[in-house]
């Protein structure tokens, strides 16, 4: 039997660029068809889906005071629900039949029991008052006792009013307003551990698949045929199309979850955002897939991978601890410094655009880092890849894998 | 056909202070079966695997057609390492596309080239299932498509036997004898003597990473010392030990291998059998490539 039609079925040699893509495609498709994959994403979405229930419980469980009055005090319902929204908070107001019902009601469908008079409310409650609804509840009795003084001597309680409304005191922040400040440390908080975790997942999959390859023998065989920095190129190439893929999807599902519930809205969970966190991904995924592939080349089984890859995840877990330093405040030096270093800007950026609003020079200026240090990393680890690659057994040393090649 | 040649000239690889390989020379010739024998650690893999390019010699040269090989060159070579090695989780067939893609292959080519090879292969029924549901005889075989499918100039096979259940050493005999017949150079090692015996136009004995013999078994049995069988049933024991000139090998009952000294004429040996009592046999012994590698390589003991 004889395959030889050679002009027919063999393009004869494909470029560099082909082979490359070869590599990338086979990598795609292996990965997206992994189970992990597709039931972490499906894990991932349902987590997003849970804390918008969690959110909305904590909320409505620790806001909404049930309060219900009876008698003539009935008159502070108003005032009362005013001065508490100004507050933010949140009461539930609702009106009691009597005070034998009432009482009854406390510690089932009512929190607190206001009955009295106007200016000497008595309040029931199971276990304690609100220190908020007790303050508001003296001025507004005070209030109206003064009222009752004021008509008393004679004066216009409008006039007086008036006059009172306009003292006050003005309060001047050093900080822009920002009523989202939690909400946005939160979010940030999210997207940089997302980001770290979805760096150390890919570094990962990087380094078991080097490993595959080199425990199986099957890189014997494809580097008979491939240059070794066009199987490592296709590689980290390929695991990081489909790390953007997983990301996009969640991106995207983040947005479909948060946005409609109105329960996170934050400028950094908005599309321009979201698309800036993936390019950050793209060139923290680069920077650290590098790492991980030299270090996997020098291991042959994947029990040694630990061994080889501590550094690149060491470093992530850093960026991650220094992450409650940024957050803490954005834009002071240290804050500044760290983001722009390359092993921790696509965390620490990232954690920066979410919770401040960073200078663009600053941004654009930690991008190049990484690149540039991306580009030099790749140099020096596409040697270690190449020296390590086929040698199988005991660990490389670091130094012999730095050696240039003979030839 | 001429320029097809296969040379390896004067090859030396050091692992540090160790001489893996010293000026080892030798050539495959197109549409030729080249056994390369050897004890473990001879230096046979480490041939194999700079003519592959994925080692780098220290010195000396791999040509073909009377250039050296290229990288480009290099991706004809259809090769099949000792330890075998697939991507456990991939599909039967999508790996052979896989791998013949990337020797150049179109991917209509490769579909149909792996379909065919492994409808040769008894596995036509599993072209969906991953590497690793098959058994080791099954993983072999794909392993040996894998360097077939894209019909290469060149075939290397190292230790393609080892493990094999008899069928497939019978179908990976005929696939080598198939592609060398086809015009391919064929090299390939082994440490089943009698295979490379029976199977091999030529073959290459290396020791301690030099080449201590090579022609055709015919050849190298040519210049060994010559042997006789003697069987005479009714001699005194040890008749024969004491001719000069005379050394014995072995003995199977009565019948002995006896060596003879360059200056010792079988005639003289036959007239001392006929003294010692009735001659059963004498016969001259072909040497096998075992008594050839047994010789050539403790020879080298020595």
């Amino acid at each position: 039997m004889k395959y030889r039609n050679r002009s027919e079925e063999s393009s004869g040699q494909p470029g560099s660029r082909s082979i490359i893509f070869l590599i990338v495609r086979r990598e795609v498709r292996m990965r997206l068809r992994s189970r992990i994959f597709v039931g972490g994403t499906l894990l991932l979405i349902a987590l997003m889906a849970l804390s918008v229930l969690f959110i909305d419980v904590i909320e409505s469980r620790s806001s909404a005071t049930r309060v219900g009055f009876t008698g003539s005090v009935r008159a502070l319902e108003q005032p009362l629900a005013s001065a508490v929204a100004t507050l933010k908070g949140n009461v539930i107001i609702s009106e009691v039949v009597d005070q034998a019902t009432g009482e009854a009601q406390v510690g089932q469908s009512l929190d607190v029991l206001i009955s009295g008079s106007i200016t000497a409310p008595r309040v029931l409650v199971k276990d304690q008052l609100s220190p908020t609804l007790q303050a508001i509840l003296n001025f507004l009795a005070q209030q109206n006792a003064l009222d009752a003084q004021i008509t008393g001597a004679g004066l216009d309680l409008a006039t007086v009013r008036a006059s009172v409304v306009a003292a006050g005191v003005t309060v001047t922040s050093q900080l822009p307003a920002n009523p989202l400040r939690t909400q946005q440390i939160v979010v940030g908080f999210a997207i940089a551990y997302i980001l770290m975790l979805a760096l150390s997942f890919y570094g990962g999959l990087i380094a078991s698949g080097v490993v595959e390859e080199k425990s199986t023998r099957i890189v014997e065989i494809v580097l008979s045929t491939v240059r070794p920095t066009q199987l490592l190129a296709g590689k980290i190439i390929g695991v990081g199309l489909v790390g953007l893929c997983q990301l996009v999807v969640l991106g995207a599902a983040a947005l479909a979850i948060f946005i409609p519930t109105g329960v996170v809205s934050v400028p950094s969970l908005s599309l321009g955002a979201l698309l800036v966190d993936l390019l950050w991904f793209l060139l923290g995924f680069y920077f650290y897939a590098t790492i991980f592939a030299a270090g996997a080349a020098l291991v042959s089984r994947q029990e040694d991978i630990p061994s080889v890859t501590a550094p690149p995840v060491i470093l992530l877990i850093l960026s991650y601890v220094l992450v409650n330093l940024v957050m803490f405040d954005p834009n002071s030096l240290s804050s500044t410094l760290l983001s722009l270093l390359p092993p921790f800007a696509p965390v620490l950026m990232v954690a920066r655009l979410a919770a401040g609003n960073p200078p663009l020079i600053q941004v654009v200026g930690a991008a190049a880092l990484t690149i540039a240090a991306t580009i030099g990393l790749t140099q020096v680890a596409g040697r270690i890849y190449a020296n390590s690659i086929l040698r199988m057994g005991a660990r490389v040393g670091f130094r012999d894998a730095l050696r240039r090649r003979p030839g | 056909m001429i320029d097809r040649v296969l040379e390896i000239d004067g090859l030396t690889k050091l692992y540090g202070s160790n001489r893996a390989l010293s000026d080892l020379s030798f050539e495959a010739r197109p549409g030729e079966l080249f056994g390369f024998v050897g004890r473990n650690g001879a230096g046979k893999t480490t041939t194999m695997r700079i003519i592959l390019g994925v080692l780098v010699a220290d010195g000396g040269e791999v040509r073909w057609g009377g250039r050296p090989l290229t990288f480009e060159s290099r991706r004809r070579i259809g090769y099949l390492p000792e330890e075998r090695g697939l991507y456990p989780r991939m599909r039967v067939l999508e790996q052979l596309v896989y791998l013949a893609e990337l020797h150049g292959m179109t991917s209509g080519g490769a579909h149909r080239a792996a379909r065919a090879w492994l409808d040769r292969f008894g596995l036509g029924e599993r072209v969906n299932d991953e590497v690793q549901r098959l058994s080791l005889g099954n993983q072999q075989r794909v392993q040996l498509a894998a360097a077939l499918i894209f019909s290469p100039d060149i075939l290397i096979l190292d230790e393609p036997f080892s493990g094999l259940d008899p069928v497939a050493v019978d179908l990976m005999s005929a696939v080598l004898r198939e592609q060398a017949a086809a015009g391919l150079p064929v090299l390939f090692s082994s440490h089943e003597l009698n295979l490379v015996e029976q199977l091999c136009d030529r073959v290459g004995i290396i020791d301690r990473g030099s080449m201590v013999a090579c022609g055709t078994v015919e050849e190298l049995g040519r210049g060994g010392p010559r042997r006789v069988f003697v069987d005479v049933p009714g001699a005194l024991e040890g008749w024969a030990a004491r001719l000069p000139g005379v050394t014995p090998v072995r003995s199977e009952g009565t019948r002995q291998l006896l060596e003879l000294a360059p200056d010792c004429s079988p005639q003289v040996i036959l007239q001392a059998a006929l003294r010692a009592g009735p001659v059963r046999e004498f016969s001259p012994a072909q040497s096998s490539l075992g008594d050839l590698f047994r010789d050539v390589v403790y020879e080298g003991r020595t």
